[in-house]
């Protein structure tokens, strides 16, 4: 979305813990997806303060191919009783999604077609057919006649990264796996968070092997979430007279690729994160030293250390040492994935990325309780596709 | 330049969708060779087969015959698939620099002893009743 005319502030914002939300009772489901978001939908609106008429544009993420819905996002307009002129659509597109969702009902703010946007979707990974959404992802992440017949899964491509990283600078897998447990620690003070118990560096080790060099621990679990954003003009939001944050800046950027190319070039570089950072930062008229607080897309242990070193925190190879001296934790020099992330606060992909940018309007408002990263004011938000071919970065901030 | 063919007892795990963009390569499976397409135009190698040059745009090709040699770029062992790839799992999986500069995706040829990052490989061509597809194993 541009950001040089209409300033956009978040004013609402509402999402269910992260976890198993639904537990057949008998062979009957305890809960369906419609009736859910509808509850979450209610809830934001109501924090915004404003009527269910006011909304003018809603942004669905795209439901998994598990859901039995279809159409989801136009069968929800009835749930909802919404009547708008500006945009009704699904987007989505792999991790970006959530990223995605925000962009465009954002995007419907500035143009001027909507007064108020939601960005919004519900992921239930437990009820459906796990072997149907495996097959789903390994075909959206390899070309399916010459990468995807290997039965390559998403997590794979992040476990050649590691193991790639782990040869090139010495680090070993307890070094990566230290990811897992500076997240579960931080998840502990997370109420959204699918893994609240901490854990250490043994039980993690411990673990069995998913996609080597990762174990179950490092990657992501099935997850359910549910979560809905209220979008409106700065000036509106002023208004409103309740506490609000803004989108200061915006980047994007892929690099051509699909998962890796055809010429060697560096797996572990990531460099549409730094694109898109850049371009972010540029727009905010800010520097990565401004940002207080980052919240970066990362599935697997290795993600987080190599989009730190991306985005430009840290050199090449020094990411895991970082790490190790706490320089990502609430308290460090550079707080990263303060909701617990993807290994602690959980991972519904379609919605990771709308959950991230809910922590960074928590943290900017005060809200993160003992997860608060003091004197907050710009956050940094990344999502990806792919093996990071490309990157949507948002920085939000507190208004001046 | 000839690569060697070794038959396996199991189908492909997905049937592979041939059209005259990459029915050549496919053919040159069959009789030992792993081709890569060579843009006329401004020389580049693509694997795999594209309808046109994603540098210039052009869509006139050449094949050129692959060494089949190359060096392990990075390596995984995946433990968990859908029921149509299970025979596969657990598999060893590579990504593999060609000697002709070109990176690619494959399986480690089962029961070929470990590769690690950094060895040398060779491309091998397998033999399977629906047709050939491709793994690497060690140069020994």
């Amino acid at each position: 979305m541009p950001t040089d005319n209409r300033r956009v502030a978040i004013v609402g914002a509402h999402a269910l813990p992260i976890g198993i939300h639904s537990r057949p009772v008998g062979n009957e489901p305890t809960s369906l997806e419609h009736e859910s978001l509808a509850l979450v939908a209610k809830a934001a609106i109501d924090e915004a303060g404003i009527d269910h008429k006011d909304i003018d544009a809603a942004i669905f993420t795209q439901n998994p191919p598990t859901t039995r819905q279809l159409g989801f996002g136009t069968f929800m307009m009835a749930q909802l009783g919404l009547r708008c002129s500006g945009l009704v659509t699904e987007v989505g597109q792999l991790g970006l999604t959530g990223g995605v969702a925000f962009d465009v009902a954002g995007s419907q703010v500035q143009l001027g077609q909507a007064q108020f946007a939601l960005a919004l979707g519900i992921v239930r990974q437990s009820t459906g057919d796990p072997a149907m959404a495996l097959d789903f992802g390994i075909r959206a992440v390899g070309d399916v006649n010459f990468q995807a017949a290997f039965g390559i899964p998403p997590i794979g491509w992040y476990a050649l990264d590691c193991a790639r990283y782990m040869h090139e600078h010495g680090a070993s897998r307890a070094d990566i796996a230290q990811v897992t447990v500076k997240s579960r620690d931080i998840a502990a003070h997370n109420p959204l968070a699918q893994f609240p118990r901490r854990t250490t560096i043994d039980e993690v080790l411990a673990q069995r092997p998913i996609v080597e060099p990762l174990g179950l621990y490092e990657v992501p679990a099935r997850a359910d979430g549910a979560i809905c954003l209220v979008l409106c003009a700065e000036e509106t939001a002023r208004e409103l007279n309740r506490p609000y944050v803004v989108v200061e800046g915006r980047g994007f950027y892929h690099e051509g690729y699909h998962q890796i190319a055809d010429r060697p070039h560096d797996m572990t570089a990531f460099p549409s994160a730094r694109y898109a950072t850049d371009a972010a930062l540029a727009s905010a008229g800010l520097d990565l030293s401004n940002i207080d607080c980052f919240e970066l897309y990362a599935p697997c242990t290795i993600t987080e250390i190599l989009v730190t070193e991306a985005i430009g925190l840290f050199a090449k190879g020094e990411g895991y040492r970082a790490l190790a001296a706490g320089d990502t934790g609430i308290a460090g020099r550079h707080p990263v994935n303060t909701s617990g992330g993807c290994l602690g606060r959980g991972h519904p992909p379609q919605l990771t990325g709308l959950y991230g940018l809910l922590e960074l309007r928590d943290q900017l408002l005060g809200r993160a309780g003992k997860r608060q990263v003091a004197n907050m004011q710009h956050g940094l938000h990344t999502c990806e596709l792919g093996n990071y071919n490309a990157t949507l970065a948002h920085i939000i901030g507190l208004p001046q | 330049m000839s690569i060697e063919i070794r038959t396996l007892g199991l189908k492909r795990p997905l049937p592979v969708q041939m059209t005259p963009v990459s029915k050549p390569f496919w053919d040159g499976l069959a009789r030992g060779q792993f081709l890569l397409a060579r843009c006329q135009q401004c020389e580049r190698l693509c694997f795999p087969p594209r309808a046109m040059c994603p540098d210039c745009y052009a869509q006139d090709f050449c094949w050129q015959d692959a060494s089949g040699n190359g060096v392990v770029y990075s390596m995984t062992r995946i433990q968990t698939s859908p029921p149509v790839y299970d025979f596969l799992t657990p598999t060893s999986l590579a990504v593999i620099d060609l000697d002709e500069n070109v990176r690619l995706l494959t399986r480690v040829l089962p029961g070929d002893r470990a590769l690690t990052i950094g060895d040398r490989c060779r491309l091998v061509i397998t033999s399977h009743p629906d047709g050939y597809f491709y793994a690497v194993a060690s140069t020994d």
